[in-house]
């Protein structure tokens, strides 16, 4: 336990998806954490649709748990219905989604938490952001109940809570969430500090009572056996018949017809609500309007939990007034005697323009300070969690005076969201697709934990347990790729097989590893087929047999080759580093936004510095030039992680205390 | 921003009426007020123009001239610019200069304003480029495809292919990350469809480099032959001045004589070589080694030969592997010494073009060499055509990204046929597209998102 009440190593404020992670995270880490939120039981809280993953998502999600972060293991526990995206598409962008329980999600969060060593919880909200008289320096946070905590590391995570406005029709009142408060006084003290601040907007759809539904006239949605679990420490999910369905149904003219009739008392027509939303989850009237052609908008029903009736209805995110969301609601085939349990909703919120944070999600101008989640102007559960995860990774990285750790793109979807976050920016909130990342065929949520297990091991953060799953599974992949090199398989052993999967016979014995290359050929089934699984594969820990994780090397081998050319490239320009204080307006041979941009990104080498939009082909290369005549060095290619550097302080950093999972 | 003025004559040299001295840069109001008698410029509106006189450094006037005042940004640079339109010869604009630069504006460096109005932003980079062809354009056909460029025409052309780039990848991309929305997506033979598109364009573009590459560096023209046969006369006809020595001692050129001359618009590279046979003198046989060279680098070949001695089967050996399919020379015949033969037919040899002329009477009868003249220039015919239908590539660094974008869109077109999922197809597409960008200088990011986002209804 810390050694006084109101002193810590690390101070979380906010217990939402970011926070959760930083919080767990940085006591995993070893260090003395405190999370502050406005109630201990909304501590996970979904604000929005119950579910975890899908394309893009699913693979962030997949990486916090191969790091050692929670949200995998949350969503294990709090699965009702598991599915696999995309399995039709290349491998490299399947993606894991899940339907929770919204209770059982937030229940199991906070379980989580509790049982991290380290971490002390407390519900109250913060009002100030202390720093040392200069501005410069962190030094805690004052809270709404006149306390003082002191910490040189703070991380904030307050989500849409911050100065945030709910709107249905023309009411407005000030939220954070349906139901809760918002929180103020934070962003009127970063002002201070010097931070700019802007407004977002998101919304979300209403909540129906599922008794009230008629799904005979619905599509059945139901949970697909070929999912795999979210965390790499799950070998088992409930079985698919235990799992929920979703339904489909679609809307209808008359419903559109219904919704116009409100468009006038719409906050987002009246221009009543001015902040961006995201284009990718477009409130209802916004899908009617833009796209007035499509007669019929599809609407999944989503369950909300295993032990309540309540159903989400996602596609029908509206900030219409109360009266007309019902009427049109009612208007949905199968909805005509809809019981609405809460209207939809939009809510405007505080972020901050994320040029002002470093790679580390580190604020530029006050030490110690750290931002992640929603107000780095993201959306989604997975891009916060995910924020969460590395800014408690960097806080303790900080304490230990190690350096801070930066995923790189051809790394980590994290790596893809922080940078562009940072290089980039955004004025509408960011979500994740796979076509951010440009590698994304190395970057396949079947192999995050080849990707960065060990990392999160050697920081400390991911168990011991997870680490040895990880070697346990790379070693069964090599054993068994080179097994199946070795083994020859007969003509009479295989044709059958590939004759019913359409694929040409053998004229004589060859090794197996070739014919899984085939795009026709499933190993495992080839293998079966032949009488030789048993003694060709040694099984890896985890949901995919071996044979399917190597196949998938095998077949798109050439593409790897030759993304991993691509990421060699890139990367000699990462490698470049540019000075802290490089004086940009001084360089005479770029193009002026070049210059102006590039002093507010302030990124740390070449690579960051040419994606900056407005930075031209021309312009790095003028910055090259100059590097290297100011005798910069290149960086070397490997991370230094020496952990004997790491524990500088004397802390007992260094252990983990990732606690173990069950799921039943 | 660069914080000095610049000033240069910005019109060619010579006689002419007019001459435009330009001066660019944040003082360049003050720079010229400071020397100009007649309205104060510092109250002039942009795109204004003023007559008055510009005195030297003693205040005695030089020249009585209109300045045309551009503000920033809305001038060719993006910074203040000054016109001075003074009168022509060599005398005043060097005058009107001088004065500038005593008031205070710095020389321009050779392609300085063109460097400014690119960091402004007033280009993007082919069109910096064309700026740079067109300063070293050496004939006036070259001078006229870098003014295509440069109205933007080869730009809009590249802006085009990316955008169609961008679509396929949108599309490919929609069916990736947007599987479980309600949209319809592309089906194979659309894709297909797209990527020929794609793949014929850049394919034609590439085409055209030839073309480009004749009209910026020139026509290489061969002159070849035994000895004697009166190759380095024609060579002083064709450039219209006795460039080369003749002698009727054979074997008198030994290095290679080049000289250029500007047929109808197109620059020609005339090379004038050693003539060919076997010789125990030492520098004689380098010379027929570069010749024999030379002869293969050619454009085109002009082979001379002796009407009076005829042609040997050695020669005719050497000319029939030219004229072969797979040779990158175009050879013509020329049976010289018209005037000493008249009798003598020129020699038919299969699929070779052959012409009689005297090179002699060449050199001062316009007639006599007309007829060469409009083979060499039917040479050049089809690319000239093209060249006025449409941008031609000209520029080294950009074929070899076009060709990259090419490879990469013939890729993605196998790996279509083959079947291989979206993830892998946009590997190749969004190579070809960086390959693009790297001509015009933007770096693709966010584009392929947009394009889905206004096209499509995504989203729960
Ligand atoms: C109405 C609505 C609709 C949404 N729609 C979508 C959608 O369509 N798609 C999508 O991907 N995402 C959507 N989201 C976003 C998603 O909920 C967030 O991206 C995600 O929850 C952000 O996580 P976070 O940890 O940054 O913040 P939050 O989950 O918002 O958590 C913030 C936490 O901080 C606490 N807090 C705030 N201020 C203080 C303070 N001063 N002191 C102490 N504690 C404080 C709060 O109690 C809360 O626990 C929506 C959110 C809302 C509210
Ligand atoms: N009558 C006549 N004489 C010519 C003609 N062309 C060239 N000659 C003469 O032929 C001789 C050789 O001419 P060159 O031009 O030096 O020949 P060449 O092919 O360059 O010879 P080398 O350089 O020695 O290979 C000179 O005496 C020329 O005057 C022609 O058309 N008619
Ligand atoms: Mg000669």
């Amino acid at each position: 336990m810390h050694q006084d009440y109101f002193e810590y190593d690390v101070i979380v404020v906010g217990g939402g998806h970011s926070g959760s992670e930083a919080a767990a995270a940085a006591a995993n880490m070893g260090a003395d954490t405190l999370l502050i939120t406005l109630k201990l039981n909304q501590i996970g809280q979904m604000s929005c649709n119950p579910a975890i993953g899908g394309i893009g998502k699913g693979h962030i999600a997949r990486e916090i748990d191969a790091m050692g972060g929670l949200m995998g293991k949350v969503t294990d526990r709090a699965g009702l219905q598991f599915r696999m995206l995309n399995k039709s598409k290349g491998p490299a962008v399947w993606g894991p989604r899940a339907q929770c329980g919204r209770a059982e999600y937030a229940d199991c969060m906070r379980e989580e938490l509790e049982a991290t060593d380290n971490l002390s919880m407390r519900a109250d909200m913060v009002t100030e952001v202390l720093t040392t008289d200069d501005g410069e320096t962190v030094t805690g946070v004052r809270t709404n109940l006149g306390q003082t905590f002191r910490a040189p590391c703070v991380v904030l995570t307050t989500g849409t809570f911050s100065n945030g406005v709910i709107h249905v029709g023309e009411k407005n009142f000030g939220g954070g969430r349906m139901g809760e408060n918002a929180s103020h006084g934070i962003t009127g003290c970063l002002h201070d500090l010097g931070f700019e601040s802007g407004r977002l907007k998101t919304g979300t759809p209403p909540r129906v009572d599922g008794r009230s539904i008629d799904y005979s006239v619905m599509e059945k949605q139901p949970a697909d056996p070929d999912a795999t679990a979210f965390s790499f420490l799950t070998d088992d999910l409930p079985p698919v018949d235990r799992q929920l369905c979703c339904w489909l149904t679609d809307t209808t003219p008359e419903v559109h017809e219904t919704l116009r009739e409100g468009f006038d008392r719409s906050p987002m027509f009246t221009g009543r609500i001015q902040a961006k939303g995201p284009r990718y989850c477009p409130s209802i009237e916004d899908k009617i309007d833009r796209f007035s052609e499509k007669d019929a908008h599809q609407l999944f029903i989503e369950p909300e939990g295993y032990r309540v009736r309540e159903v989400y209805v996602n596609g029908f995110s509206t900030s219409l007034p109360e009266e007309v969301q019902f009427r049109a609601l009612r208007q949905v085939p199968g909805m005509e005697d809809a019981h609405m349990l809460r209207p939809g909703y939009a809510i405007e919120y505080d972020f901050f323009p994320p040029y002002q944070i470093q790679y580390s999600l580190e604020t530029k101008s006050v030490d110690g300070l750290f931002f992640a989640g929603q107000i780095n102007g993201t959306t989604g559960y997975e891009e916060a969690a995910a924020q969460g995860l590395m800014a408690g990774i960097n806080a303790v990285q900080k304490l230990r005076k190690a350096d801070p750790i930066v995923l790189k793109r051809s790394e980590a979807y994290i790596g893809v969201l922080i940078d562009d976050l940072v290089a980039k920016g955004t004025d509408e909130p960011y979500r994740m697709f796979t076509s951010r990342a440009e590698h994304r065929i190395l970057l396949r949520q079947d192999n995050a934990d080849l990707r960065l297990t060990e990392l999160g091991y050697k920081l400390g953060l991911a168990s011991q347990e997870r680490y040895e799953r990880m070697k346990e599974k790379e070693r069964a992949i090599d054993v068994t790729r080179e097994t199946l090199a070795d083994t020859t398989v007969t003509p009479e052993q295989v044709d059958d097989y590939l004759r019913s999967v359409g694929t040409s016979t053998l004229n004589q014995p060859r090794p197996a590893i070739e014919l899984c290359k085939r795009p026709e050929v499933d190993a495992e089934d080839l293998l079966r087929h032949a009488g030789i699984y048993d003694e060709t594969v040694t099984e890896a820990p985890g949901m995919l047999s071996a044979p399917r994780l190597i196949e998938i090397d095998l077949k798109y081998e050439g593409y790897i080759d030759r993304q991993q050319d691509m990421v060699e490239e890139m990367e000699e320009k990462e490698r470049w580093p540019i000075p802290d204080d490089f004086d940009y307006e001084s360089l005479e041979n770029i193009s002026i936004e070049a210059r102006e941009k590039l002093s507010k990104v302030e990124p740390d080498n070449l690579g960051q510095a040419s994606r900056v939009p407005g930075v031209r082909a021309s312009d790095i290369s003028v910055l090259m030039v100059l590097l290297k005549n100011e005798g910069v060095e290149p960086l070397p290619k490997e991370r230094d992680l020496d952990l004997d550097a790491m524990g500088g302080d004397g802390q007992s950093f260094g252990v983990s205390r990732e606690t173990a999972v069950e799921v039943g | 921003m660069p914080d000095d003025t610049i000033a240069a004559i910005a019109t060619a040299r010579g006689r002419a009426a007019l001459a435009v001295v330009r001066t660019s840069g944040p003082e360049a109001i003050d720079v010229v007020n400071r020397c100009f008698r007649g309205a104060d410029l510092d109250e002039a509106e942009s795109h204004t123009a003023h007559v008055g006189f510009v005195e030297n450094a003693e205040g005695d006037d030089i020249d009585q001239v209109v300045a045309t005042v551009f503000r920033a940004p809305n001038s060719a640079t993006g910074e203040n610019i000054v016109e001075v339109s003074c009168h022509g010869g060599d005398l005043a604009p060097k005058m009107v200069l001088q004065s500038l630069l005593d008031h205070g504006a710095r020389m321009a460096e050779p392609g300085e304003f063109t460097e400014r109005a690119f960091l402004n932003g007033k280009m993007d980079l082919a069109q910096a480029e064309a700026v740079a062809d067109l300063i070293h354009a050496t004939s006036t056909k070259a001078h006229e495809a870098s003014l295509t460029h440069l109205k933007g025409r080869y730009s809009d052309l590249l802006e085009d292919l990316r955008e169609e780039l961008l679509n396929l990848c949108s599309l490919v991309e929609l069916e990736i990350d947007f599987s479980d929305e309600d949209v319809e997506f592309a089906d194979r033979e659309r894709l297909e469809n797209l990527l020929d598109e794609t793949e014929e364009i850049l394919g034609d573009l590439l085409d055209t480099y030839p073309t480009g590459e004749k009209l910026k560096d020139g026509v290489r023209v061969v002159i070849g032959g035994r000895p004697n046969a009166g190759k380095s006369t024609l060579l002083n006809a064709l450039v219209g001045h006795d460039r080369a020595i003749v002698s009727e001692t054979p074997g008198t050129t030994r290095d290679e004589i080049e000289a250029e001359a500007e047929i109808e618009g197109v620059l020609f590279r005339f090379v004038d070589t050693a003539g060919l046979r076997d010789t125990a003198d030492e520098i004689e046989a380098e010379g027929v080694r570069r010749a024999t060279e030379s002869i293969e680098e050619a454009d085109v070949l002009l082979y001379l030969y002796d009407l009076t001695v005829g042609l040997d089967s050695e020669e005719i050996d050497f000319l029939d592997d030219l004229s072969g399919d797979d040779s990158t020379v175009q050879p013509f015949l020329l049976g010289n010494k018209a005037d000493a033969a008249p009798d003598h037919p020129v020699a038919e040899l299969d699929g070779l073009s052959a012409l009689k002329l005297s090179a002699l009477h060449a050199r001062d009868d316009a007639d006599e060499l007309q007829p060469l003249l409009d083979r060499l220039t039917d040479t050049v015919a089809e690319h000239l055509s093209r060249a006025e239908a449409s941008p031609v590539v000209m520029n080294q660094r950009h074929r070899q990204h076009l060709q990259d974008a090419l490879d990469a869109v013939r890729q993605a077109r196998e790996a279509l046929d083959m079947g291989v999922s979206g993830d892998m197809l946009t590997l190749d597409l969004r190579a070809a597209l960086q390959e693009l960008g790297a001509i015009t200088g933007e770096i693709t990011n966010e584009d392929v998102l947009d394009q889905i986002f206004s096209r499509f209804c995504i989203g729960k």
